[in-house]
């Protein structure tokens, strides 16, 4: 018998606690491990070096420290570790930013579970 | 702490000397200087006029002696010459009378007039030793009195002609300066004048640059505290329904999953937890539809409005919150705006910092004006320090440039443990019929 290959191990991060748990239950029932929550930019940036995470699921404005700082920052300490941005705002300005920051992706929130799972996929597949 | 505050503040501009007290104080001098330089001018006349006399006389009383004097050499005077020295003496005595009541006051008349009474009772002695034809004696008295008089008179009015010369000219000089005096007064006036106008134009330029600044600066507040508005709304939407419709997506998505995976039961649940997610969000826009611009203020007006507001306050933030409103007709809409969104604003304040237990909300018109008084009696605070120091706190600054925009006045009362009064007065405008 053959051992499944394991999933994506996620770091979820957003400020908005009912958002999060809705998102994780998907996540879970889809395979993917949460291992870790934040609420904020800096708690991201903890735990990203405190966890073993293979992928960074984070919104862009959040308090103390917004997505677009934590994702630079995690661009410094964890350059391999890629980063999906799933904000509110479809903004071509904030895309660039993002992009800048040498994230892996940029989803606007409203898009289909589907797109959320393939996307963390694909980031994961990537670092392998 | 501060005792008792208003927002209303009134200076008192230090008043300037009033002109027309000016105007009547150089108006003043100037008629003083006038009426001086006439009475100068009065002296002037009378002077020359005995200037004129005295010059006149000494000539007579020289003739006088020339006739005297001939009269003397011949021994008896002829008809002509008696005719001549008789009238010759009532024309010098009427000029003498003449010159006596011209004359001021002064060692100069005195003198004269002396010298005029010696050269008289001289001559009435010689005349009364002639008629009794007392020749000798006649001639005696005339080379002893009558002459030596007549040449101290002579002697006395070119000495009185001379004085009254000099006096003359000083009143002369009395006069030009008078009107100088005038005419700087009047120059004074004229400078005075125009530089109150020029001073009035001045202030009249500086307010109407004040006004302007202030327009200025209250159209950028306003479209400050639009985008602010803006700003905040984005914010809420934000944080809100589509943070809200985005986990409601994701609950469809793992209800259709379940669905998909024959998992029905726990499908179904799902969609009833999206179902009333679902309700719960539309519930929620329809409040911040309300707070952009409540329909119920459009439709039944600021009363309406009001009620459904102090409701909805009652309870959400759980105060006893209550309304009294004596309105008989609807205001102007701008109006209705403005006092709703003072109340709303107020009331929001109550409710998030003011720790009230009750809250009353009174709206009531007078002949000229239509109030709206909210009173609390919360943990009150102090409005200098609220108002000066931060100008957006607890948006106090935006309530009262919304009223004085509108045309009136906004007051707040308060006192740290005595709650607030805050006060919105804006001038009664009817609806046009």
């Amino acid at each position: 018998m053959t051992m499944a290959p394991p999933g994506p191990r996620v770091l979820l991060v957003d400020d908005n606690q009912g958002f999060r748990t809705e998102l994780r239950l998907l996540l879970e029932d889809c395979g993917i491990k949460v291992v870790a929550e934040g609420g904020n930019g800096q708690e991201a940036v903890e735990l990203a070096s405190s966890i073993d995470a293979d992928v960074v699921l984070m919104d862009l404005r959040m308090p103390v420290m917004d997505g677009l700082e934590a994702a630079r920052a995690l661009r410094d300490r964890a350059p391999a570790l890629p980063v999906i941005i799933l904000s509110a705002y479809e903004d071509p300005a904030l895309k660039s930013e993002a992009a800048a920051a040498n994230t892996y992706a940029f989803l606007v929130k409203g898009c289909s579970g589907g797109l959320v799972l393939d996307t963390i996929e694909q980031a994961f597949q990537a670092t392998r | 702490m501060a005792g008792a505050e208003t927002t209303t503040w009134r200076g008192r501009r230090p008043r300037a000397p009033s002109l027309w007290v000016l105007a009547a104080g150089l108006l003043a001098v100037a008629g003083l200087a006038f009426v001086g330089a006439s009475r100068v001018g009065d002296d002037i006349d009378r002077l020359e006029r005995a200037k004129s006399l005295s010059f006149q006389l000494e000539a007579r009383v020289f003739e006088q002696a020339v006739l005297e004097s001939r009269a003397a050499a011949t021994g008896v005077p002829d008809d002509t010459g008696r005719q001549r020295a008789d009238a010759l003496r009532r024309e010098i005595a009427s000029a003498l009378a003449e010159l006596t009541s011209l004359l001021p006051r002064d060692r100069h008349a005195a003198a004269t007039a002396e010298a005029a009474a010696d050269w008289q009772a001289a001559l009435d002695t010689k005349l009364s030793l002639l008629a009794a034809g007392d020749l000798v004696a006649a001639n005696r008295v005339d080379r002893a009195q009558v002459d030596p008089s007549l040449e101290r008179l002579a002697d006395r009015l070119r000495g009185t002609a001379a004085a009254y010369d000099d006096a003359a000219g000083t009143a002369q000089r009395r006069s030009r300066v008078g009107l100088l005096a005038v005419a700087g007064a009047a120059m004074g006036l004229c400078v005075i004048l125009l530089w109150r106008v020029e001073r009035a134009q001045a202030r009249q330029r500086a307010a109407e640059a004040r006004a302007g600044e202030e327009r200025s600066r209250l159209v950028n507040k306003i479209l400050s505290v639009a985008e602010r508005q803006r700003s905040g709304m984005a914010a809420e939407l934000h944080d809100g329904p589509i943070q809200d419709l985005t986990r409601l997506g994701i609950l469809l998505e793992r209800g259709r999953l379940r669905l998909r995976r024959g998992q029905t039961e726990d499908g179904l649940r799902l969609l009833t937890d999206a179902q009333t997610a679902l309700g719960d969000e539309v519930q929620a826009l329809r409040r911040i539809m309300a707070t952009l611009r409540p329909p119920v203020l459009e439709e039944r007006g600021l009363v309406s409005a009001l009620c459904d507001y102090v409701e909805m306050v009652r309870e959400q933030a759980g105060i006893s919150c209550t309304l009294s409103a004596k309105l008989p007709e609807r205001l102007p809409e701008d109006q209705e705006i403005v006092l709703y969104r003072v109340a709303q604003e107020a009331l929001t304040n109550v409710a998030r910092h003011s720790r009230a237990a009750s809250v009353r909300v009174e709206l009531a018109e007078t002949a000229d004006t239509v109030m709206l008084e909210v009173h609390d009696d919360g943990v009150g605070f102090d409005p200098a320090r609220e108002l000066v120091g931060s100008l957006d706190h607890f948006g106090l600054a935006g309530m009262r440039e919304r009223v004085e925009l509108a045309g009136g006045t906004w007051t707040v009362w308060s006192r740290e443990g005595s709650g607030t009064v805050l006060t919105a007065t804006l001038p009664r405008a009817r609806v046009a019929a």
